[in-house]
């Protein structure tokens, strides 16, 4: 857990000065980025590219990329639909990391965690998100927030001087929360254009627009099951949740003639490999009220053959959390995932604990051989046959 | 409450940093060197290899916000290595050729888990060995890390005895912030800071893997872009080094 608390930090120092807060100057004009563009150097996106450089070397030892050829040829694919003349300019990065999330660099530095990746369902999906980030990368909002940021914050050193000088220490104060709120402002525009390129590309390519309407309903879902960490509004540099689902309806619906493709299949047989890791790595989150939410939601579309592996992570996000009666749901989820297609092996051995529990022996027994079968690996084998010798004794 | 207790004076550690970094000139180094089983601080003999600087030049603009420099950054990264050449290799140690830090550096392998090693390893030496941040297992803060053996892949690859790690962040004051920088002067009879360096340095035996000497540096003048001044913080930097 404090691998996974070191990664985050270490994600959002390296890459945090460019990402998510958008700001813009609303008077200045930017042209928008042109294929195979480099800015100069010695000027400051200049600097601001020689940075991310850096970090990008940082980036391509990181433990937590996942380098499978598959995946990371599938993906890249899909950034050249979406981004076409661009393509050669984008650098696709998939990062472990079990949250919602992608995010676009001024260096063509586009990353995306496997949250994001668990989450979607299909290749539109896919094409919306990174339509999205690409849209950062063609309007170059980076610079913008680069050169919204050295204002704004002159301007606060000035004040927060001044004010300290005076003695009013709460006026600094207010003067740091009307510039953050002004920063937000400008980001929520910039998020909002960057959506409109996504929805924009998703009529373009013909994906089904029906979809990008369901994820982001599936997002403002997950955020409701949210008992902490909920975003301030007036930081919050995303528009709300509740908004962009109304704005993606809305561009959804304008879209004429609108496609109806998926790619189901595709973005199913690259992840599906991934599936169960993900799904692991989603439960470390430690937040289960939300994965009882996310994996709830994605059980119910899931892919005939993959029903029991999302059952059994939802009985482990139902036994995990422990509250009320979530252990009986829990049984009950890992007794219905074994009999569905697609359960992973720990389902059998979850149930036949469960059995044993309730000293069930030879139902258990049956499970417990069943994982060790299907597990030969299993490193808890130890345990299992020493609970399996306990209980043919005790018969 | 001890824990509480050694937070506050870490954090006292830090205000009085700030502090005594406000006086112009003035360096706070933390300088610990591996003793040996005499108790006497250990003497080095053999080779050592630089590994490949971590160093990032930045300009302070008017609001507070650093801006990298490119240009800057290449020059001191050529030109600190030169000037630690020019302070180490005397008759008992002999300086290898820098040992740059493969761009297709496979992250599972050993070197690389190395070089994340150290960043951890100087992150936990700097904190237990600052005022307040004295940890129960080594008392009176001696210098007793060690990285393992694993640092014998540098050793296979480079021959050397020693392996130098540096890392550095340094940057400079623009026109803007040295005019707020007076103002805050005028005004509060406070400074609210100008450029300011941070290095830190660790020798590691690559035949036991044992930290033997480690420095940290913070410091608000000096200046990496030219010879003289790259000269003055190797100088800083290597304050201590068991020669």
């Amino acid at each position: 857990m404090k691998l996974r608390g070191a990664l985050y930090r270490t994600i959002f120092l390296a890459l945090g000065i460019t990402l998510s807060i958008s700001q813009a100057n609303a008077q200045a004009l930017y042209e928008d980025a042109k294929p195979g563009d480099r800015p100069a150097a010695n000027t400051d996106e200049g600097e601001l590219w020689y940075i991310i450089d850096r970090q990008e070397e940082y980036l391509k030892k990181s433990p937590f990329l996942v380098r499978d050829p598959a995946l990371n040829n599938y993906v890249r694919g899909v950034a050249c639909k979406v981004a076409r003349d661009y393509c050669e300019d984008l650098r696709i990065y998939i990062l472990d990391v079990p949250f919602f999330n992608a995010s676009m660099a001024p260096n063509g530095v586009m990353i995306i965690w496997t949250g994001a990746l668990l989450r979607m369902q299909n290749e539109s999906d896919l094409a919306l998100i990174m339509g999205h980030e690409f849209g950062h990368y063609k309007k170059r909002h980076s610079i913008q927030q680069w050169r919204k940021l050295k204002k704004s914050s002159a301007f606060l050193g000035t004040f927060g001087i001044l004010t300290a000088g005076a003695g009013a220490g709460m006026a600094g104060m207010i003067a740091n929360i009307a510039g953050g709120a002004s920063m937000a402002k400008f980001g929520r525009d910039k998020e909002r254009e960057a959506d409109q390129i996504g929805m924009g590309i998703i009529g373009e390519q013909h994906y089904d627009p029906r979809s990008s309407v369901r994820l982001w309903e599936a997002m403002l879902r997950e955020e409701d099951a949210r008992d902490y960490g909920k975003p301030f509004p007036v930081f919050a540099s995303h528009p709300k949740t509740k908004e962009r689902v109304e704005d993606v309806r809305a561009a959804a619906a304008a879209i004429t003639n609108p496609g109806t493709e998926l790619g189901y299949e595709a973005y199913r047989k690259v992840t599906r490999p991934f599936l169960q890791s993900w799904l692991k790595n989603e439960l470390t989150r430690r937040m289960y009220n939300t994965s009882v939410q996310v994996i709830g939601d994605l059980r119910k579309t899931a892919a005939p053959n993959d029903t029991g592996m999302y059952t059994f992570y939802l009985g482990e996000a139902y036994r995990q959390r422990n509250k009320n009666d979530d252990r009986a749901q829990a049984i009950k989820l890992y007794a219905q995932a074994i009999t569905e297609p697609g359960a992973p092996a720990e389902a059998w051995r979850e149930n036949g604990l469960a059995l044993r529990d309730s000293k069930q022996f030879p139902e258990a027994i049956k499970n417990l051989q069943s994982y060790l079968a299907r597990s030969p690996e299993a490193q808890d084998r130890g345990f299992i046959e020493s609970y399996l010798k306990q209980m043919e004794t005790a018969r | 409450m001890r824990k509480l207790l050694v937070r506050s004076k870490l954090r006292f550690f830090i205000a009085a940093l700030v502090l005594l970094l406000s006086f112009d000139s003035l360096a706070y180094t933390q300088s610990r060197v591996l003793k040996g089983s005499d108790g006497k601080p250990v003497k080095i003999e053999g080779s050592v290899v630089m590994i490949e600087p971590d160093i990032e030049l930045s300009e302070v603009l008017a609001g507070g916000v650093q801006e990298p420099r490119q240009a800057w950054s290449e020059t001191a990264r050529r030109l600190y290595p030169q000037a630690i050449k020019a302070r180490i290799n005397n008759g008992r140690i002999k300086q290898l050729p820098d040992f740059i830090i493969p761009k297709d550096l496979d992250p599972g392998s050993r070197l690389g888990q190395v070089i994340r090693l150290n960043y951890a390893v100087s992150v936990s030496i700097f904190i237990s060995t600052a005022p307040g941040g004295q940890l129960a297992t080594k008392k009176n803060k001696q210098l007793d890390w060690s990285f393992g053996p694993g640092v014998e892949e540098i050793r296979k690859q480079t021959g050397a005895d020693y392996a130098l790690f540096t890392y550095v962040r340094d940057s400079y004051t623009s026109g803007g912030q040295a005019a707020l920088r007076v103002i805050g002067l005028l005004l509060l009879g406070g400074d609210i800071g100008g450029g300011q360096l941070i290095g830190v340095t660790t020798l590691v035996d690559l035949r036991t893997g044992q930290v033997v000497w480690f420095n940290f540096l913070a410091k608000q003048t000096g200046d990496l872009r030219d010879e003289k001044g790259a000269a003055a913080t190797a100088q800083n930097m290597l304050k201590g080094f068991p020669l």
